[in-house]
């Protein structure tokens, strides 16, 4: 490799809000650690800088030297990502991308790449506008080593060729410290030293800045000195796709089946070769005269798997709940793989009584067939009313139960303590279960003057009303919603038990639910 | 209407938990038509003070109580029947505090029985043993029920939530196996339904969660109302005998806060004699020793008048006291002296406690001490800060913890806080709320119009309830801590009259009263401050007396020095206690003091008071001569003579008060206190009336009576008494003296008491060079840990070395180890100093940059190189030589180096950093601050100085003070709100600003008004830390 280029995205966070926010641009913008009065300014656009806000203040204290400040925080999952998207497009420009550590850093081979574009110039300004095209704006320098095309792509303002290892090394020595991505520490200590350039720090002994400041210190300084350090290009997997076009549209779900578990075995030999096991699947299929795309919703099995038949069968049960009104004239299949583990060690391990791989496989099926949210279980949570006394929570394994000693002490203590079982025995009355309504029933209103039926909760069968507990008050919810219930538990001539309340700002009575 | 009582209240003294005033619950009951309500707070009896004021006014029986939290987490309330009930209740809740850390309480069903005596007990809530499944313990139960007998009740509480048919039918049972009677008590947290929000936001902020993600943390529904009568008849009516019973207790419990009977401790005297004769004996002999034997009548009579005041009021032991603790600091050799009214009592001058002759002032003795009033007097006692823990050890080791404990200071909420809180509880972004809080001023409230200028919109119902919730929350408690100096002290022990629980400081006790429940109670608190000043004058005489053999004190100090008055007529006060900030300073030269009762003057008129009152130009032009001294009223002429006819102190409000408005001494002395609570209280426009148609009605103009009482508002919010002013000035006029005629010990004084006074060290070191002080830079051979003085050699001046404490990074672990390296040998070379202290790399670093290894003939980038590598060495097990090539470094230019003294050390020995930058300056036609002041008035002028100090005082309107300053002294700028806010960001931030505007001279004071602020293009000096907006 003779050329490397480095791709510099100065200040990639203030860049991503810049993208995602255009409205701002012109504004005082800031980077903030965190959304607090004490988070701190990461980086600050030139307006805010301007105004006298700088890297390293409160959010607090920039905000009273600039009140129209805009803030956001730029997570590091979302620098991740944009730093994938970057990847990808210089993919396009280079066969071999080093992604820095740094964050907005990128190394390419530019190697050979001027015949191509007919200039190493040409190439820089492409991909230049390219990543420009995608809302960055950035300095490439094409040189003859790691260091000093980064040094000079972090230094400059604009991009550069070079055009030999000289001019280069002149170029370099001459950029400031300040300029590169160095340890604040050893910055500092450096500044304080009068060692503000690359040129500078080369005269310092490397034995004497290895005792001082350790292996990074002596590494930049190696670095700088011109050691060779190759080109930690990143491999590019293409997306597991396999794609079938079909001779006449299809809207038989069965032949649709076996085309699927045709192109099926090639992606799962496309997944051993990667040392990999499927975990989810895509299917997507383009339909006849122009009626578009449909694609369903990702397919997971229990574990990820290499097994065709079981994925095949999770397949037939979401073909099965499809309805294909427009045939089908292309079929894409799209793999997730992850990393596939050895299986081995099971075969020592104890089996357990209850077979919970089998139970999680039925579910699935049961997810495959009727979608992901098909499989539901109650989670109790902490609330007044009775409906946010717990929620449902998709589940797609089964775990085993957990028995909590704490959850059986009521009862061992009363069985503990001789003189409470007295106590025990008047209130142990027949267990009762309260059930309840999903969406409250509306009641009507009871009479204010009873007949002779009275209150008729739920028609003449199990008969009027006949007793009541209560009422018991639930209100809340002012900051939002308020809401103001008055609960009671009703008895009808039958004995049957209800469980009612009135909505007093609706001034509307429920049933919420039955007591059996 | 049926007889009951709610016996279970909570007040919000049960901080963040209850959502009422103790005096709206006590007005509600009364509204409601009950007779009697028990406040009950949570492990503490902190509102009880407050609620005994309400009910006596109201015509209220208030019944104490205290709901108490057991070990296991459950809690029973109990109720003071009689005087031992209550002192048993308080040695509970005691011994509850002592053993947690602050915040926390909890005891034992044993020690509840073992306090049962006097004390009523209700057994019951959802969080009572009583009611719980697995807290219930049964022996426990039956110790109870034999501790208290019939005085231990079950409680019924229905607050109609759904578990508590159950919970009630288990107390039922389980009472009837006790044998316990049952009582209807729900509990109490708000006085009105329309509080239950405020108590849900309070339980958000107790637990620290936003209100949608509070789920049970909240209550279910606002059953925790103070309801009617009727209402509990409707609520208990299937056991209507246990809500009769209410009313039973409620008769039972007849203790009332009245009966407090507080003695002071008696001081153990000699010979039997008694305390108000030991007191007589201990004046008699100090006033020999104030006049020289020779005593004037008028102080022999005062002195008789206020000993038999002293007497008939009992507080003679109040007096030893303080004489003791006097005593004390003097043996210890700790400066001491009164301060506030106590200064205008001739027996606190003749016991050393005060330094101010009342007499020959003239001093009002009813300000401090009166029959009418017959209140606790007040004595506040300033001490040198360094050694303020040490008096208040000793008070603790005198009369032990169980006899003194220091008076808290409740924390209340101020519209910033409440902003803050409420805001967060509703889930609103915190930086919005940061910005909104930092509109608000500490007395402020927010409204509509701060709430838009913050970005809110008062439409939205969320930001609708934190305008609402804020405006409620005001004045809550949040949380106790330390009164600043307040001690109780007892004859009993303290725990007996109130709880007293750990501070969160160490060694540290602290009662569950403020200073005003004490006062209100009628108990004695003795105030212990800490004053910088005291200890800088500590330790500028030892250094006289070690360095120059002057044995100089507070009262040796001559006390009509023309040097030092000339020094003060000129403004040139930096550091001088109390007359040394940016409008003291621009007084001075207007005000010319002469002599002692000048200062006094000087040192209360730059207040709010006067100034809002608009005393200080008619005083200012009356002094000068340009206006005829005249009183609006003869009979006004003894009261306002001494300031020339203008009202200036507190005591001659009151004066005017009684003279002009036929006020009482003791009227008047409720008018001062209202004055200093208005802004709280309204009270104060209660006065407006009387005193202005009564002044009118003496002849005095309209005009004078307004002024007069524009005034009194003002002294509202700071007004100095004449007493507080002389003592302050005799600190002030002390430290003036040791200015002028020491200058070395002074300032080195002055910068071995820091943190204290207005200007930063940079600005005093800079001063004293100005003043012919010789300033050292930091030595690692020569420097203490503190500054010293070291003799000029060939001169009998004296400079100032300056102290590693002074090194940015070094603390207390770094002085042990110089310290103890110093004692055993002189350091001779860097890498012998780096073993024998065994320093960090840091610290060395430090050191290094500041300079202090320049004599060992080390440069300080050379020393940065060299300490790293000798740390390296030193860690390392094997004996490292380098081979290398040597490393070299550009020395530091002049600037580079005061800069980097800025930054390592916050000042510069070498030089000032405009010194460096004057002919750049001059060739801009910048003139220095010297030469400003030769300017003519009128003139334009621009000026560039380093930023010391940005002021807004909220007397004016708007405008910004700022110092600047070069290394000729201080230029006084004003910018005017518009000019402020056109250049807001330079000068708001700026450290080196440069001005452009019209000089303005008057009576010998420079201020430039500045129409427009500039940065200077210069090579910029170092950062320089400014006070500002303080």
């Amino acid at each position: 490799m003779d050329r490397w280029a480095c791709v510099s995205v100065p200040a990639l966070p203030l860049q991503i809000v810049a993208r995602s926010k255009p409205e701002w641009r012109s504004l005082p913008t800031v980077v903030v650690s965190e959304d607090k009065p004490q988070g701190k300014v990461q980086w600050a656009n030139t307006a805010a800088l301007q105004s006298g806000v700088l890297p390293g203040q409160s959010y607090a204290l920039a905000l009273s030297l600039c009140n129209g400040l805009r803030a956001c925080v730029v997570p590091p999952d979302e620098v991740a990502r944009v730093t994938e998207e970057l990847k990808a497009a210089l993919w396009c420009y280079s066969p071999a991308v080093e992604v820095g550590e740094e964050a907005g850093v990128f190394w390419l081979d530019a190697s050979g790449l001027g015949r191509l574009y007919t200039s190493l110039v040409s190439w820089s300004d492409t991909l230049r506008e390219r990543l420009m095209k995608l809302g960055f704006a950035t300095c490439i320098v094409v040189g003859f080593s790691r260091f000093g095309s980064y040094a000079l792509a972090r230094a400059s303002r604009q991009s550069l060729v070079l055009t030999s290892g000289a001019d280069e090394r002149t170029r370099v020595e001459r950029v400031p410290l300040a300029r590169l991505d160095i340890e604040p520490q050893f910055r500092d200590v450096l500044s304080k030293l009068g060692i503000h350039t690359i040129a500078a720090l080369l005269s310092l002994p490397a034995s004497g800045l290895l005792r001082r400041f350790g292996q990074t210190a002596a590494r930049l300084h190696a670095m700088a000195a011109g050691e060779f350090a190759a080109l930690k290009a990143e491999e590019w997997l293409a997306p597991l796709i396999v794609r079938s076009l079909l001779d006449a549209a299809e809207s038989d779900s069965t032949r649709l089946l076996f085309v699927i578990k045709r192109m099926l075995a090639e992606l799962l030999s496309k997944l051993v070769v990667r040392a990999e096991a499927l975990a989810g699947l895509q299917i997507r299929f383009v339909l006849d005269r122009k009626q578009g795309k449909v694609e369903t919703e990702p397919l997971r099995p229990a574990v990820p798997t290499l097994d065709g038949m079981l994925i095949l069968d999770l397949v037939r049960l979401r073909l099965e709940s499809w309805q294909l009104e427009h045939g089908v004239i292309e079929v894409e299949l799209e793999a997730t793989g992850v990393p596939s583990s050895s299986e081995q060690l099971r075969v020592f391990a104890e089996q357990p009584r209850r077979d919970l791989g089998a139970a999680d496989r039925a579910i699935a099926r049961l997810r495959a067939e009727f979608g992901p949210d098909s499989v539901v279980h109650a989670q109790l949570c902490d609330g007044h009313l009775p409906e946010a006394c717990f929620r449902w929570q998709p589940m797609a394994a089964l775990k085993p139960a957990a028995v909590n000693g704490e959850d059986w002490e009521p009862s061992a203590a009363v069985e503990d303590e001789p003189e409470e079982k007295g106590v025990a025995r008047t209130l142990a009355l027949r267990p009762l279960v309260r059930r309840f309504f999903r969406k409250p029933l509306q009641l009507s209103a009871p009479a204010r003057q009873l007949r002779n039926d009275g209150w008729l909760i739920r028609g003449p069968e199990p008969g009027p009303v006949t007793h009541t507990a209560g009422p018991f008050l639930v209100n809340g919810g002012w900051w939002l919603r308020e809401i103001q219930r008055e609960y009671q538990f009703v008895m009808t001539r039958r004995e049957d038990l209800y469980w009612v309340y009135q909505d007093r700002r609706r001034r509307r009575w429920f049933l919420h639910g039955l007591v059996q | 209407m049926r007889r009951c009582a709610p016996l279970w209240c909570k007040s919000n003294y049960s901080f963040l938990e209850g959502a009422s005033h103790p005096e709206e619950l006590v007005e509600e009951a009364l509204r409601l038509g009950y007779s009697a309500i028990g406040v009950t707070d949570r492990d503490g009896v902190y509102g009880s003070v407050r609620a005994h004021l309400a009910a006596q006014e109201q015509g209220v029986r208030l019944i104490i109580g205290s709901e108490i939290t057991i070990t296991d987490g459950s809690t029973i309330v109990l109720l003071a029947q009689d005087r031992a009930g209550y002192a048993n209740l308080c040695r509970l809740i005691t011994r509850g505090r002592l053993r947690h850390e602050k915040g926390q309480s909890s005891v034992s069903y044993a020690e509840v029985a073992e306090h049962a005596p006097g004390l009523v007990a209700l057994w019951g809530g959802d969080r009572s043993s009583l009611v719980s499944r697995t807290k219930f313990d049964a022996e426990a139960a039956g110790n109870l029920r034999d501790a208290f007998g019939d005085r231990l009740y079950g409680m019924l509480a229905r607050h109609k939530r759904e578990q508590e048919p159950l919970q009630e039918a288990i107390l039922r049972e389980r009472a009837r196996q006790l044998g316990l009677p049952l009582v209807a008590a729900s509990e109490v947290l708000y006085h009105i339904a329309e509080r239950r929000r405020l108590q849900d936001v309070l339980a958000c902020i107790r637990e620290g969660v936003v209100l949608s993600a509070a789920h049970t943390l909240l209550k279910p529904n606002a059953e925790h109302v103070l309801k009617s009568p009727h209402a509990l008849a409707a609520l208990f009516e299937d056991d209507i005998a246990a809500l009769d019973r209410s009313a039973e207790i409620a008769a039972r419990c007849k203790f009332s806060l009245s009966e407090l009977r507080y003695r002071y401790p008696s001081e153990k005297l000699p010979d039997g004699t008694t305390s108000i004769e030991w007191l007589r004996s201990l004046a008699a002999t100090g006033a020999r020793e104030r006049y020289a034997g020779s005593l004037p009548p008028a102080v022999r009579e005062q002195l008789d008048k206020e000993l038999t005041i002293i007497e008939k009021l009992d507080y003679a032991g109040y007096f030893l006291t303080m004489w003791e603790i006097v005593q004390f600091c003097r043996v210890q050799g700790i400066l001491c002296q009164g301060r506030g009214s106590a200064a205008n009592s001739v027996v606190c001058f003749c016991l050393g406690i005060t330094a101010i002759d009342p007499v020959r002032m003239g001093l009002l003795f009813e300000r401090f001490l009166s029959m009418e009033r017959a209140e606790p007097p007040d004595i506040d006692l300033d001490i040198e800060h360094e050694r303020r823990e040490e008096v208040i050890q000793h008070v603790y080791a005198k009369y032990g913890r169980t006899h003194a404990a220091m008076v808290a200071n409740v924390i209340r909420y101020r519209a910033r806080s409440a902003v803050r809180d409420v805001g967060k509880a509703l889930g609103l972004a915190p930086t919005s709320l940061d910005r909104l809080a930092k509109l608000l001023s500490h007395w402020d409230h927010a409204d509509s119009s701060s709430l838009r200028n913050a970005g809110f919109d008062p439409e939205v119902p969320v930001h609708a309830h934190l305008l609402d919730l804020t405006e409620q929350i005001l004045d809550f408690p949040r949380h106790l801590s330390i009164h600043p100096g307040g001690f109780l002290l007892g004859h009993e022990p303290v725990s007996d009259l109130v709880p007293i629980e750990n501070g969160a400081m160490e060694n540290r006790t602290v009662i569950q009263w403020d200073k005003d429940d004490v006062e209100a109670i009628g108990l004695f608190k003795v105030d212990l401050l800490g004053l910088g000043a005291l200890y800088q004058l500590h330790l500028c005489f030892e250094l006289l007396r070690e360095h120059t053999g002057v044995e100089l004190s507070m009262a040796t100090i001559p006390p009509r020095d023309k040097r030092t008055f000339d020094l003060i007529c000129q403004g040139d006060t930096v550091g001088v206690f109390q007359i040394e900030s940016r409008a003291q300073m621009a007084m001075l030269p207007r005000l010319r003091p002469e002599n002692f009762y000048d200062l006094v003057i000087e040192v209360s008129i730059v207040r709010p008071g006067p100034i809002t009152g608009g005393m200080v130009h008619p005083y200012l032009r009356r002094r000068s001569g340009q206006e005829e001294v005249t009183y609006p009223h003869a009979s006004l002429e003894p009261v306002l003579k001494k300031t020339l006819g203008v009202p200036l102190f507190q005591e001659q409000v009151m004066r005017l008060a009684i003279v002009a408005a036929d006020y009482s001494p003791g009227e008047a002395d409720q008018l001062r206190r209202d004055m200093a609570a208005w802004r709280r209280t309204g009270r104060i426009e209660a006065h407006r009336e009387r005193l202005i148609s009564r002044m009118q009605q003496k002849g005095i103009s309209l005009e004078f009576a307004e002024r007069v009482f524009k005034q009194i508002l003002g002294f509202g919010e700071y007004g100095f008494p004449e007493s507080h002013a002389a003592s302050f000035a005799l600190i002030a006029y002390a430290t003036a003296f040791l200015r002028t005629h020491y200058p070395s010990e002074f300032t080195c004084s002055i910068l071995n008491a820091q943190p204290m006074g207005f200007y930063a060290p940079a600005t005093i070191v800079d001063d004293a060079k100005r003043h012919g002080v010789q300033i050292l830079p930091i030595d690692v051979c020569a420097s203490s840990w503190q500054c010293t003085l070291v003799r000029v050699p060939g001169s009998g001046a004296f400079a100032v070395r300056m102290g590693l404490r002074y090194v940015k990074g070094l603390g207390e672990l770094q002085r042990v180890c110089i310290e103890t390296a110093q004692q055993q040998a002189s350091f001779v070379s860097l890498p012998d100093f780096v073993r024998r202290t065994g320093l960090d790399v840091r610290s060395l670093s430090s050191l290094a940059e500041v300079g202090a290894f320049e004599c060992f003939d080390l440069p300080r980038r050379q020393a940065i190189w060299q300490v790293r590598s000798l740390v390296q060495e030193r860690e390392s097990a094997l004996e490292l030589t380098s081979l290398g090539r040597k490393a070299r470094f550009a020395g530091l230019t002049p600037i580079e180096q005061v800069a980097w003294d800025y930054r390592t050390s916050s000042h510069s020995p070498r030089a000032h950093p405009l010194a460096l930058l004057r002919s750049e300056l001059t060739r801009q036609g910048l003139p220095d601050a010297r030469r400003l002041s030769a300017l003519r008035d009128g003139a334009r002028v621009r000026f560039a100085g380093l930023v010391i100090c940005r002021q807004r005082p909220g007397t004016a309107s708007g405008v910004t003070f700022m110092t600047l300053e070069d290394e000729t002294g201080f230029a006084n700028i004003v910018f005017w709100q518009q000019v402020f806010d056109a250049f807001a960001v330079l000068a708001r931030t700026a450290s080196f600003l440069g001005v452009s505007g019209r000089l303005q001279k008057q009576d010998g004071v420079v201020h430039i008004i500045a129409e427009e602020a500039w940065q200077p293009q210069l090579p910029l000096p170092t950062q320089v830390g400014s006070r500002d907006f303080h």
